[in-house]
């Protein structure tokens, strides 16, 4: 896809400044300093899949900023990667600041130097020169200026240093005046091209990604320019018999080298820093089970103790039950007496006693604490490390050590996860990674209220449900890895450094994911029950409730009166999890609520969720994931059932 | 005159290339289907062979039974012959281009004088030394010895894949196998390529390799195209 102006909603006056640059290099954070505008911020790549843009004021003059995901090459594998392209390409900004990783120069130069092929006026931001600084090394940042021809800043943007100076620099930007030494052959090309497309640079990724370029150009500058284009690239590559692609990278890095050696000096560091040997201790073997256990505890005892028993009993039980309840409960029945309206607001199903009070007074306190510790976890930049104790497994399934990160994110919220499945590879890969998040990884509010469910059971089943789940979960991600067709891609995987969370990232972070879920979640969530309240003052609950008879009571061995839970379910899993705790409460047996349970956790996430997938994966294979789910997860549910039968647990 | 064994060396070579640029060319119009590229190496290597290749040479090699009767196409007994120069050739490249640090330009005429005077024996210990590559610093693949096969190291490689070094040391890419475009550019992405220094920080789960400043996480099907060389 191209990109213009005018998708994102701009005239074609206004001028743009595209921020460019390596994965995790704090692009998004620059972003919110020039721009006022928050964006998630975390230490590992692939925060950022999609653009976003703001306008930000320097010298007076007023300009789009547009944020792109993080990309080591403008011939992307990846279809998060491949935005940055259609930007430059497309868009064609005004202004590029490429944002670099101050300690990983050699990587930004790489880029650096497929860039400057568009001819757009740069800035080099030399950004985390606090880290650069921490592990001695110097960068000589005028020198290196005077060589690019651009300027060239330093900045810790998480620190605001440096911004001001970036933001004066702006208008300074200038077209980079360096060469690489290509072949002759090669240059002849790219020369060529410039006459088709105005200057080199898409001639450039054409012959470092023909395949790729190929269809792209095809698709936005004609079948005419296509073949022209192809036409040249034959002509070049005809002179060698390796790879155009390879002869160019060799000598971009051949160039980047040079350039690293002249402007950067390291001193050796004297010993091991500690932040390195804990890296390595977390992805050892012997070790990193250990540490993973026991983080997987801490994060239990935080989300699952303090915020879904201790919080959750306080704000329900002693706030809610027995002080605001009661109160708004004999205000509506005073105002409006008895009757349907007072029954849909107040009743047992009413939108304020269950679906404010649920919002409110359970899932609140959960989701804040499952934020607080999950942005933690986020910013130290632990989680991308289980992708490499979790390679093998995952390899097992089809996937590779990559996908733990979609997954690991599912806990926070299935619908961003299904957003981030685009960092993987291949699109069988992607359809794996999506099925999984539907099917079985329950996000942070329905995790919360699991965690409460299983309090009220004896122990074993909390261990029971885990064994369950994450079975399921293999079993069905093996299967489908034997059906679809397709290959997984390599695992490579940057692992970011470890650093030490800033408070008020993790704060500004909990904050804006509690808000969205306020404002976005609550409301659904609200109009659920008033439908529900609806449906069942007007008899439609109960005609559902028989024709679901023989699946609910029948095959799942469960009440007539959790149907509500599985109809609440077709909008958001967390909420009929909290019917079940609900429901737990009073008329479940213990192996009722397990199999209640189980079921909504195989269920499909939400509403949203659905729709993310037909946006990402296409409305068949949306379809396909769904039809597969809601009828296998009450087949399992059952089947526990059953078997309990049998054994004469029940 | 008499046609010389260095000329009947060359000769062979080149057939080995052409058969090996016509089944190169079937992959390449995979990639670009419909689109019915111009040869992409034909020129080239139709001028190499007109310039080289007289009437006595070709004679000569059909009087030996290296090529068919009619055609200029090898027999197996030519095939064997031309496997074993070309091996030579592409071995003597790897050899100066990885453990004698000459660039891809400088390599080109010694390895053609190389070819006519390794023996086979020397070869295989060449191959040995070098880890048993699979390809040539251009790309083409080296044929196979028996020193590939029995895997018997009697002496220690001097480039090896990073599989088989040790945790800890500091190595250099010498070169990274490329039957793979998206692998290759994916490595190069993160700036592991030739030349690059690396430490290995682990194998177990998976291979982690620190480069510059950064930690990459590598499955060891990854790790096995990586080809090293002590510092």
């Amino acid at each position: 896809m191209k990109y213009s102006k005018k998708q994102l909603g701009l005239k074609k006056s206004d001028e743009t400044l595209a921020l460019v640059g390596n994965p995790n290099v704090g692009k998004s954070v620059v972003f919110s300093t020039l721009t006022g505008k928050y964006r998630d911020v975390s230490n590992y790549p692939g925060t950022t899949v999609e653009i976003s843009h703001g306008k930000g004021k320097f010298r007076g003059k007023e300009r789009t900023i547009i944020d792109t995901p993080g990309t080591d090459s403008l011939a992307p594998l990846s279809e998060d990667q491949k935005v940055a392209r259609d930007i430059i390409s497309g868009i064609n900004p005004e202004k590029i600041i490429q944002v670099a990783d101050s300690k990983n120069l050699k990587r930004a130069i790489n880029l650096f130097l497929q860039l400057k092929e568009f001819e757009t006026p740069m800035i080099l931001d030399l950004n985390m020169i606090d880290e650069a600084e921490s592990r001695k090394i110097e960068i000589e940042t005028e020198a290196l200026s005077k060589k690019l021809g651009i300027p060239v800043v330093k900045t810790a943007a998480t620190e605001r240093r440096g911004i001001s100076n970036l933001k004066k620099t702006i208008e300074n930007a200038k077209k980079p005046q360096i060469d690489v030494e290509y072949p002759e052959k090669i240059e002849k090309a790219l020369n060529e091209f410039k006459e088709i497309f105005k200057n080199r640079g898409i001639g450039l990724l054409y012959l470092l990604e023909p395949n790729e370029m190929d269809s792209y150009i095809k698709n936005n500058f004609g079948e005419e320019k296509a073949q022209k284009t192809y036409e040249i690239y034959l002509k070049a590559q005809e002179n060698y018999s390796r790879d155009l692609a390879y002869i160019i990278n060799q000598k971009i890095r051949k160039k980047s080298s040079e350039l690293f050696d002249q402007y950067v000096n390291q001193q050796k560091l004297k010993n091991t820093p500690l932040r390195e040997k804990i890296s390595n201790l977390t992805m050892n073997p012997i070790t990193g089970i250990p540490i993973f256990l026991g983080v997987l505890y801490l994060v239990y005892w935080f989300v699952g103790y303090l915020g879904a028993q201790v919080l959750v009993d306080f704000l329900e039980v002693d706030i809610f039950g027995k002080i605001i309840n009661p109160y708004i409960r004999d205000l509506v029945i005073h105002s409006i007496g008895k009757g349907a309206i007072s029954e849909i607001l107040v009743g047992d199903f009413g939108v304020f006693t269950i679906g404010i009070t649920w919002s409110i007074a359970l899932i609140l306190p959960i989701i804040t604490t499952f934020f607080l510790a999950f942005s933690i976890l986020e910013d130290c930049g632990y989680i991308p490390r289980l992708t490499a104790v979790a390679d093998k497994l995952f390899r097992k399934i089809g996937l590779n050590g990559k996908a733990v990160l979609p997954m690991v994110l599912g806990f926070g919220c299935d619908t961003m996860a299904t957003v981030t499945t685009r960092t993987l590879d291949t699109k069988k890969e992607r359809i794996i990674a999506t099925l999984m998040l539907a099917l079985g990884i329950p996000c942070s509010a329905q995790l919360g209220v699991i965690f409460a469910i299983m309090a009220l059971l004896p122990p074993y089943f909390m261990y029971l449900w885990i064994v369950l789940i994450a079975s399921q979960l293999l079993l069905v991600a093996w299967l489908a890895s034997k059906i679809l067709p397709g290959e997984k891609g390599d695992f490579i995987m940057e692992l970011p450094p470890l650093r030490i969370p800033k408070l008020e990232n993790i704060i500004k972070k909990t904050y804006y994911r509690v808000k969205w879920f306020l404002s976005e979640v609550v409301p659904i969530f609200l109009l659920g029950t008033f439908l529900i309240g609806v449906a069942e003052v007007t008899g439609v609950l109960l005609k559902v409730r028989q024709l679901l008879r023989p699946i609910v009571s029948g095959w799942m061995g469960l009440p007539p009166e959790t149907t509500k839970i599985f109809i609440l379910g077709f909008i958001r899993r967390d909420f009929a999890a909290a019917g079940i705790l609900d429901l737990a409460q009073t008329q479940l047996l213990p192996i009722q609520t397990f199999i209640a349970t189980v079921a909504i956790t195989l269920f499909v996430p939400c509403v949203a969720n659905f729709i993310i997938i037909i946006k990402e994966r296409g409305v068949k294979t949306a379809l396909a994931i769904v039809g597969f789910i809601i009828p296998f997860a009450f087949f399992i549910a059952g089947l526990i059932n059953q078997i309990s039968r049998i054994l004469g647990v029940l | 005159m008499r046609v010389s064994e260095k000329e009947m060396d060359e000769a062979l070579e080149i057939l080995w290339t052409l058969e090996e640029e016509d089944i190169g060319q079937e992959e390449f119009k995979d990639r670009f289907k419909g689109k019915g590229g111009t040869p992409r190496h034909k020129g080239r290597f139709r001028k190499r062979y007109r310039n080289q290749m007289e009437d006595k040479v070709i004679s000569e090699l059909r009087k030996k039974g290296y090529i068919q009767e009619n055609e200029l196409e090898l027999t197996n007994k030519g095939e064997e012959a031309a496997r074993n120069i070309v091996r030579r050739h592409r071995l003597a490249e790897r050899l100066m281009f990885d453990v004698l640090s000459m660039t891809e330009d400088e390599i080109e005429r010694p390895a053609c004088e190389w070819e006519h005077l390794l023996s086979e024996g020397v070869a295989d210990r060449i191959c040995t030394l070098l880890g048993h590559p699979d390809e040539c610093p251009h790309g083409m693949p080296i044929p196979k010895g028996n020193c590939c096969s029995t895997e018997k190291e009697s002496l220690a490689p001097a480039v090896k894949p990073l599989n088989k070094t040790k945790v800890g040391e500091k190595v250099e890419v010498a070169y990274v196998r490329t039957e793979q475009h998206d692998r290759l550019n994916k490595l190069l992405s993160y700036d592991i390529g030739p030349g690059s220094k690396i430490i290995l920080h682990q194998k177990n789960p998976a291979y982690i390799v620190k480069i510059n400043e950064s930690d990459i996480a590598l499955e060891e099907k990854v790790a096995k195209d990586i080809y090293v060389k002590p510092i």
